[in-house]
């Protein structure tokens, strides 16, 4: 998956010589290490599993195969890390310390990720339905999304096919509890008014928001409550509900979609969205995609550990 | 700084016993699934007895209680207090939480989905130790947990120094840390890593550990200054990693260092990095002493180098260290390597 995505990025990118890979995973090789406790269980050698179970192996095995020579950093923040990655090499970039970084997210399915979500009772047995009232958990999903981001001048002055700018990011820990976020919704709504701030922009800038809405009570509820205090009547959609929750990776395929909806102008849907939780007064897309005009839009990650993050996308 | 090690914890204590040539004890591990032995070094009880109580730390695994001993150790001996709202923590593992993670996921193999645990769970998620620590130190800001290989201490700082640089923070506190599971010892006995059971004495092959180590970083107020990290890059082969680490060294300056701290460890590494700094260059491993920890090793480096200007004093080197610049290298054995020069400015 993430060959995949650095043969398509450097097919858009022209020559791109990366300082650095900032790339976020949850799980990494998780279903290698699997595969490596069962052969063991059998009494059997696995070390052709467990060659490839280090969360850094598939990026730098990507990296290997297009012949790029850059450093690794790999941020495992649960199911923000794809979005801190983003955010955390948007900030290296503004502050002058790198110039060109790649950047993104990829995890895979694995038994344990699936099993654990499961015993916690956070995947739903039906349908993925975020923010609806009747939303009872997320449905887990895999994939890799990845980003060639450059200082803006340096793009511009090499003449780069800009697909969008990065221009805020925020993040904020929420100490509540491992698994569970402030019911009053303070660690999201910190991330947001961060990447506000660092953007230089209003609420009413934000033309979309692309929530995290996993669909579970407790994120959607937190999450809900922190939008409707910052943006108000912002359109929101969580596009989890068609691509299912890709953890680690999660943030970087938001991201593109998010960027997807900047370019060619339209609102991506929510789907399987039927009924109105009276508790969040949210302007969901429903179902449908809209067309709207819009210049910025927020994408938002949260995840285990108390970890909120938070970009702000602007159109080129 | 601080650290939490097979050889006890308090910065000053274990280098007292670094220096006089201690080594940890090492204890003998079995496979429950094959019955291999592995050799590792384990952190004594009573390195973390002084850890305070803390309702995160009920269930919570040995990396997160080493981690916790040795970042609020650092917090609470920094020479200026951290404003911990402009406090951001980064934290650096290899393995993780590997000791609920097995046994989460045995549970699964054996019994089925339906007798896996809620409460392990959550533990086995890589930034569970960071979650654990920043809610007992009340950060509430940016948190990055970084996974890599023994390098992966470089690649931590590198961040919180990229962190300094911008306006997220005032202050960024590094912790690394790692726990042993014979699970993990396993994987690296199929690499062909381990040192020979039978032959504890010998010098070829690692021996894993466990523990923390954690450094406050802070702009422009320390008695030591990292002057330069650099991030390294990956080796794709064994045999390319001397000439990367070359690399690291030329890019860390030519300036006259007092010594070097390096990462060898019984393996391939040992030779890459006699090969990048040169034959008769002095490197000091203190990989010998206290057990490859992995992810935590890089940060227990660092804190030797730091001791080693300070005290001009090195384990196993006679002649006084001389010089204001110390250089730490890292190879670890999943491709990633780096370094850091550390120099000491303040007043002795």
């Amino acid at each position: 998956m993430v060959m995949a995505a650095l043969e398509e990025l450097l097919s858009q990118s022209g020559p791109f010589r990366a300082d650095i890979a900032i790339v976020g995973t949850t799980s990494g090789g998780m279903s290698f290490g699997e595969r490596f406790y069962r052969t063991l269980r059998n009494g059997v050698c696995g070390a052709s599993w467990i060659a490839n179970y280090p969360p850094q192996k598939a990026i730098i095995d990507a990296l290997e195969k297009f012949a790029i020579d850059a450093p690794v950093q790999v941020i495992a923040n649960a199911c923000a890390s794809g979005t801190n990655a983003i955010g955390h090499a948007f900030s290296a970039i503004r502050a002058g310390r790198y110039q060109r970084v790649l950047t993104g997210g990829y995890d895979a399915l694995s038994e344990l990720v699936f099993v654990g979500f499961d015993c916690l009772q956070a995947s739903t047995p039906e349908k993925c339905r975020p923010f609806d009232a009747n939303r009872s958990g997320m449905v887990l999903g895999e994939g890799a999304a990845l980003f060639a981001l450059e200082d803006f001048e340096l793009a511009q002055s090499r003449g780069a096919n800009i697909l969008g700018e990065i221009v805020g990011y925020g993040i904020s820990t929420d100490n509540h509890h491992l698994t569970q976020p402030n019911p009053d919704g303070s660690g999201p709504r910190s991330a947001m008014e961060e990447a506000l701030s660092s953007a230089e922009l209003k609420p009413k800038n934000i033309g979309y928001i692309n929530a995290h809405g996993t669909a579970t009570i407790f994120n959607d509820a937190a999450e809900g409550k922190a939008i409707m205090e910052i943006f108000g009547e912002a359109p929101i959609s969580s596009t989890k509900s068609m691509m299912g929750h890709s953890l680690g990776a999660a943030g970087a395929i938001e991201g593109v979609v998010t960027l997807l909806a900047l370019r060619h102008q339209f609102l991506p849907p929510n789907i399987n969205f039927s009924r109105t939780d009276s508790e969040l007064q949210l302007n969901v897309v429903a179902n449908e995609t809209r067309e709207a005009e819009f210049h910025y839009a927020l994408s938002n990650s949260f995840g285990f550990g108390g970890t909120n993050a938070s970009i702000v996308v602007r159109k080129t | 700084m601080s650290w939490v090690t097979p050889l006890g914890s308090g910065v000053d204590f274990v280098w007292q016993r670094l220096l006089g040539g201690e080594q940890a004890p090492i204890e003998t591990l079995q496979s429950e699934q094959i019955g291999a032995r592995y050799l590792a070094r384990r952190v004594p009880q009573d390195a973390i007895q002084n850890l305070p109580s803390h309702p995160r730390l009920r269930r919570a695994s040995a990396i997160s209680r080493f981690a916790a001993a040795a970042g609020l150790t650092a917090i609470a001996e920094a020479r200026e207090k951290p404003d911990l709202s402009r406090t951001a923590l980064v934290f650096a593992i290899s393995n993780g939480g590997v000791i609920y993670t097995r046994r989460f996921f045995a549970e699964i193999v054996k019994s089925g989905a339906q007798s896996a645990s809620p409460l392990l769970f959550p533990e086995t998620v890589f930034n569970a130790p960071a979650s654990h620590l920043a809610a007992i130190l009340g950060v509430r800001g940016t948190s990055y947990t970084i996974v890599g290989d023994g390098a992966v201490g470089i690649l931590a700082l590198k961040i919180a120094d990229d962190l300094l640089a911008s306006t997220a923070c005032d202050a960024c506190l590094v912790v690394a840390a790692e726990e042993i599971d014979p699970l993990v010892c396993e994987a690296y006995r199929q690499w062909r890593l381990l040192r020979d059971p039978r032959r504890p004495g010998s010098e070829r092959g690692m021996i894993v550990s466990e523990g923390a180590g954690a450094v406050l970083l802070q702009r422009g107020t320390g008695y030591y200054e990292i002057v330069k990290i650099d991030a390294g890059t990956n080796f794709f082969r064994r045999a390319e990693a001397a000439e990367k680490l070359r690399q690291t060294v030329e890019r860390l300056g030519n300036a006259p260092r007092a010594c070097c701290v390096g990462s060898a460890n019984g393996t391939f590494v040992d030779r890459a990095e006699r090969s990048a700094l040169g034959e008769n260059a002095k490197i000091y491993s203190p990989k010998f002493a206290l057990g490859d920890s992995i992810g935590a090793s890089v940060l227990w480096q660092l804190i030797v180098a730091a001791q080693a200007l300070r005290t001009e004093k090195l384990p196993e080197t006679p002649e006084p260290v001389r010089g204001s610049r110390a250089l730490v290298l890292a190879c670890g054995v999943n491709q990633q390597l780096g370094g850091l020069a550390l120099c000491c400015d303040g007043e002795k």
